[in-house]
């Protein structure tokens, strides 16, 4: 099989670094916000809703960080009984593992669709001092998890399509 | 279906999927689907999306990532550098000389990051080719290291207990604090063992060599200071009562970059590297706890946790004889799982029995970070083991058979807080109420 073209490998490799970065935002931002925290609290001040947004930023980073994690094969797996197997018939259990993830993030996005419409459809706002559209704050969790689907279909595509040559270096690196 | 067939079934998709090569955060996904689908549970694909919002978006998993983007920032740093010289020139009269370096620094490492395998590959990376141009023997410097590594989990900041700790709901603050003691112990015991087998193998070390000195005692002392000094503002806060653990993760990563940055290692290229790799395993991790976070919930729908507890109490059980038990499933489960699973899999679904059994879950959190220690240097799978293999180009298998010892004594330290408990429970006691 011939490689797709290399400017849409490009951008598409581009997009898991945007999400991953993303993701390294947040946890910047979560670093600054805690200092933040222990600053204000030595002033005696207080910064109202600092403990729910921190909360937010874990989740933010956890989601938004799945698609580079997938791209850079460091989901963890059990690789003992892999790594007995023939190549091809590893690229098989491949492709079976990529095809069942995939059902499963298809099950998450349509009730995590539905969880983020809910919200939206009755205004929920946080329960912070600061109300927050919950909508808003939950949107982060399903684009996340959009991209990271989007790269198990790559992964699994990757391996259907891999020549022999490649599936001996290109899966195993998981752990 | 009968209570047991179910538990069978899911055990089977469990190990199926896990085997085949699924990712262990879809592995536990797939099993607690299974489990929604055979229960019979309606709504349960609202129920996932709900649990899995909540799971993560909580102010006390910020320490997670915080305390790995320090370890990632020191292990770029130059500390295991500054380690190996500061302690070299203390340990060189004792017997067995510098292959106290390797468990020393594995312990001082292990207090500033929260991972084993970062632990091992940080300081194996400077010792191992250190030692080997030295003469020092490579399997038992290779023994050192593997075991030694395990610190990263037992002596806090600790990852692993950050995670039992949100599963488990209890306080990550006395988590930390539990496990200062026996890490302390596991160190000991370590140095002990380490003197007691150079003493019989005269030759594994080399003879004592003056021109190794190439810098005072004093001077080597100052190279520590300032791990030393964050590792006291980080715990020491903590203990205090002064910063929650995510104020103290953000206080130790703060430290870390002040450390590497007047150490002149902190360029934008190695900053950018430190946090891209945080935010992989950070992911990894939080990701695998949203999946357990879900099991859980289906655990309790089907109430397999409930009957497992109430089984267990119509067979009269001694705690120490449940304990046994499960220490002997654990090492068999660590063989071929890593320790985050095994520490989920456990909150989902025999936490309650143990509950149930009038065991302490602060005493049984650190009694599973000492099993999932174990695990990390049991073959075939053992994370430890890998990362030694990377070094030294060794067979793991021969690299467990090496570590054995070290596998030993922590089977010896479990048998210590099982008789003294005190070890693990005294010190949380005596710390100041966690702020919230």
């Amino acid at each position: 099989m011939r490689m797709p073209s290399r400017h849409l490998r490009r951008f598409v490799d581009g997009v898991y670094l945007a999400a991953g970065a993303g993701a390294a935002l947040c946890l910047v931002a979560m670093f600054l916000l805690i200092l933040a925290q222990i600053v204000a609290r030595q002033l005696g001040a207080y910064i109202p809703s600092s403990g729910e947004l921190i909360g937010f930023l874990v989740v933010w980073s956890a989601f938004l960080g799945l698609a580079y994690t997938m791209h850079q094969r460091a989901h963890i797996r059990v690789e003992l009984f892999l790594s007995t197997l023939l190549p091809g018939q590893r690229r098989l259990l491949n492709i079976a593992s990529g095809a069942l993830a995939l059902a499963v993030a298809m099950v998450f996005i349509f009730y995590a669709f539905a969880l983020v419409r809910e919200s939206f459809l009755f205004s929920d706002v946080s329960d912070g001092e600061i109300p927050l559209p919950l909508y808003l704050v939950q949107l982060p969790m399903l684009v996340g998890f959009v991209l990271f689907t989007f790269s198990l279909v790559d992964y699994t595509l990757s391996q259907l399509f891999a020549s022999r040559r490649r599936t001996g270096s290109s899966d195993g690196a998981g752990s | 279906m009968s209570q047991m067939m179910m538990a069978g079934a899911l055990l089977a998709v469990l190990f199926l999927s896990l085997a085949a090569g699924l990712w262990i955060s879809f592995s536990l996904l797939v099993v607690a689907f299974t489990a929604y689908l055979l229960g019979d549970i309606g709504n349960w694909g609202q129920i996932v999306a709900t649990i899995s919002w909540g799971a993560v978006s909580n102010w006390a998993l910020a320490p997670l990532p915080m305390f790995l983007w320090m370890g990632e920032i020191l292990l770029r740093s130059g500390l295991a550098r500054n380690l190996f010289d500061g302690l070299s020139v203390w340990t060189n009269h004792i017997p067995g000389r510098l292959f106290h370096v390797n468990i020393l620094a594995s312990g001082l490492f292990a207090a500033v990051c929260g991972s084993s395998a970062a632990t091992v590959a940080t300081v194996g990376k400077v010792t191992l080719p250190h030692l080997e141009r030295l003469g020092y023997r490579e399997s038992f410097a290779l023994a050192t290291l593997g075991g030694a590594g395990t610190l990263g989990l037992l002596i806090p900041p600790s990852i692993m207990m950050i995670i039992y700790g949100v599963a488990a709901e209890v306080s990550v603050s006395r988590l930390f604090m539990a496990g200062v003691f026996p890490g302390l112990m596991v160190l000991l015991l370590f140095l002990g063992y380490t003197m007691g087998y150079n003493l019989i193998h005269r030759d594994a070390a080399p003879p004592y060599d003056r021109a190794e000195h190439r810098i005072g005692k004093w001077r080597a002392a100052r190279k520590l200071l300032p791990v030393v000094g964050l590792v006291v503002t980080v715990l020491g806060s903590i203990y205090g009562g002064i910063a929650s653990p995510t104020e103290a993760s953000a206080i130790g990563v703060l430290g870390a970059l002040m450390l590497s940055w007047f150490e002149g290692s902190l360029t934008w290229r190695v900053f950018r590297e430190g946090l891209m790799a945080t935010v992989k395993t950070s992911t990894m991790l939080l990701f695998i706890m949203v999946a357990a976070a879900v099991l859980t919930n289906a655990m309790g729908f089907i109430g397999l946790p409930r009957a497992l507890a109430e089984y267990v109490e119509t067979l009269n059980l001694a705690p120490g004889a449940l304990l046994l038990a499960l220490t002997l499933l654990f090492i068999v489960l660590g063989c071929f799982l890593d320790g985050i699973s095994v520490i989920l899999l456990t909150t989902a679904t025999i936490l309650p029995m143990v509950e149930g059994a009038g065991i302490d879950p602060i005493w049984f959190g650190i009694y599973l970070v000492i099993v999932v220690e174990m695990a990390q240097i049991t073959p075939p799978v053992g994370f430890n083991l890998f990362v030694l293999q990377a070094l030294s180009g060794k067979d793991p298998i021969a690299i467990a058979r090496y570590t054995l010892p070290f596998f030993l004594i922590l089977v010896l330290a479990l048998i210590l807080i099982w008789f003294f408990p005190a070890l693990v429970t005294w010190f949380p006691h005596t710390m100041t109420a966690p702020p919230r």
